[in-house]
């Protein structure tokens, strides 16, 4: 059963979670107002708030942002076939997520959220197409895409970009709810536990192997298992490629254009 | 009248003012749909592209020192759409067949787009 | 027995017959019962006083143990201590774990971005075989292993249910944490 509180986990994560289920998602806020929003198949049908239908986009926005103030509202996600004569919006579900990351942008100022991802840990690029995920997110995309391709952490972006790493944080968030970034997962390695000590030293650097992507190949040639001369390592690569970075960005904003336009004409 | 009824007669003015139009559409800066005439394609995608090339337009001017973002132009061998920037929460998306009067096109979406910017100004 | 079976089939007659697993997870996430519930020796469980270079100051941190006698194996469980903090447990898990279990309160969705914290990082640092117990599924109102799976984005075979009033269910975390060893080592 999909519930809890829209604090620890907010709306477009849950909507994220729902993926291809089929129900009604209710929040009830601390002042007992009952929100509902519909799905099926990835599409988002229609939202309530008490018993009147949404009936716009803008009705809709004005209550994602009243939402995301209600911190302490209640979820639960009910999994039932919908009618589908019931129907005020038939949106892709992930579109429903961008606009409410949106709102969420507003709250989570305040103090860094306890969903934000750790700032060490490792993020890798999908390589899916970014030309949907909107202004705001597209922009900080463009920016960090050359990171993320190597695999990077908040930490190390925070330290290459001139952006805040609170900002940074909450566009990994959102990024990674938008499927464009993933965790860079190292290859689980298998050693045989050994109750020795000399011997496990051995052994452990023997088997630690980093895989953080095709591109790693540097990172992975050193064998450092401690996970802060490993990042130490990636800090360095990414600073010597810093300047070519800053001094690339309008080529690459232009390059992204010229794909994101041809996208566009598919 | 509703938001949405007011931007539908913009679009439906616009659209009797230059023949050449054969479609428009008005998306929110984050990509959601609002308003749209189009008759193929699929609007909610094409909604989300219109607001981040809005977005990308944005970074180009403050990049190369180009002040206030205003429009973009992409053009294909067989058409061409014009983003402009409508206010700071919308965006207007006009298609036209290449070759049409470029300049009667700005001319009048350039007018929709503000008059667009004061409905959702007046309405939010 | 399944557990013994699957148990044989990943550590392939290999001569050490001791197996160091950790179980970690968010504070009330249900570790120390998890550990009572499989140990067969008596489970410890250690308040040690710690002090820091600026004097002393009285900080109690629990660690669980308990042990279970399999054939010739021995397997040894030691529990992190149940706080927000978890980097320097990476330490004590570097020192010979086969594999780790991390365990979530199914029916406290409130553990639940402690817990993608902890996994995430843990995904990025560590090599070490996993597996994802997600406790008290004998309540009505609870997270199930394949919602907390995708809320993790992760393959659900690495997620197992464990309910209080199945005895087996406990070791069921370890066999299929076995089998994944497995699994590893043929791949």
């Amino acid at each position: 059963m999909l519930f809890g509180k829209i604090k620890s986990i907010p709306l477009p994560q849950i909507v994220r979670i729902i993926g291809e289920k089929s129900g009604v998602l209710e929040i009830k806020s601390p002042e007992n107002n009952l929100y509902s929003f519909r799905f099926a198949r990835r599409l988002f049908l229609g939202a309530k708030k008490q018993d009147n239908p949404i009936g716009d986009t803008f009705a809709l926005k004005s209550m994602l942002l009243e939402l995301s103030q209600k911190e302490e509202s209640f979820f639960i996600f009910k999994e039932v076939e919908l009618q589908e004569d019931d129907v005020s919006f038939s949106l892709p579900a992930v579109q429903l997520i961008i606009a409410s990351l949106h709102s969420l942008r507003t709250m989570y100022q305040k103090n860094l959220p306890i969903f934000f991802p750790d700032p060490e840990t490792v993020f890798l690029s999908t390589g899916n197409d970014p030309s949907w995920i909107g202004s705001e997110f597209f922009s900080f995309w463009i920016e960090a895409e050359p990171f993320f391709a190597k695999g990077t952490s908040a930490k190390e972006l925070a330290k290459n970009l001139p952006i805040e790493l609170e900002d940074i944080l909450f566009h990994i968030y959102t990024l990674r709810l938008l499927n464009m970034i993933k965790t860079a997962s190292k290859k689980r390695t298998f050693y045989l536990p050994i109750s020795d000590q000399s011997d496990l030293n051995s052994i452990e650097s023997h088997h630690t192997n980093i895989h953080l992507g095709s591109d790693s190949a540097a990172i992975g040639s050193k064998p450092p298992p401690l996970p802060s001369e490993s990042s130490t390592t990636a800090i360095q690569i990414y600073q010597s490629d810093q300047q070519d970075i800053k001094k690339g960005l309008l080529r690459r904003l232009i390059y992204g254009f010229k794909n994101f336009f041809r996208k566009m004409y598919e | 009248m509703s938001i949405s009824e007011e931007l539908n007669i913009v679009l439906g003015g616009l659209r009797s003012a230059v023949p050449e139009i054969t479609a428009a559409l008005i998306a929110t800066t984050d990509g959601l749909p609002v308003a749209h005439s189009l008759s193929s394609g699929d609007p909610n995608r094409l909604s989300a592209m219109a607001a981040t090339a809005l977005g990308l337009g944005k970074r180009i001017c403050e990049t190369y020192g180009g002040g206030e973002f205003k429009e973009n132009t992409v053009s294909g061998s067989e058409g061409q759409m014009f983003i402009y920037s409508a206010g700071g929460k919308a965006v207007l998306g006009v298609i036209t067949k290449t070759g049409g009067n470029v300049g009667l096109i700005h001319l009048e979406a350039r007018d929709a787009a503000s008059k667009i910017a004061t409905i959702l100004n007046r309405g939010m | 027995m399944v557990l013994k079976t699957s148990l044989e089939r990943c550590m392939n007659n290999h001569k050490n017959q001791n197996i160091k697993i950790f179980v970690t997870g968010p504070s009330g996430a249900g570790k120390t019962t998890f550990i009572r519930s499989i140990s067969q020796s008596e489970v410890l469980t250690t308040d040690v006083p710690c002090t820091n270079a600026k004097g002393k100051k009285e900080t109690t941190v629990a660690m669980d143990y308990g042990s279970l006698n399999l054939d010739r194996y021995a397997i040894h469980l030691f529990g992190s201590p149940g706080q927000d903090r978890f980097d320097f447990t990476w330490d004590i898990l570097r020192q010979g774990a086969l594999g780790v279990i991390m365990l979530v309160g199914g029916h406290d969705p409130e553990q639940l971005p402690l817990l993608k914290k902890m996994h995430d990082k843990f995904l990025t640092e560590l090599t070490i075989p996993y597996i994802l117990g997600v406790t008290h599924q004998d309540l009505a109102e609870v997270w199930t292993p394949a919602e907390v799976a995708d809320y993790l984005e992760i393959d659900p075979f690495l997620c197992v249910g464990i309910n209080a009033l199945d005895e087996n269910s406990a070791t069921d975390v370890l066999v299929r944490l076995f089998e994944i060893i497995e699994k590893e080592i043929e791949g």
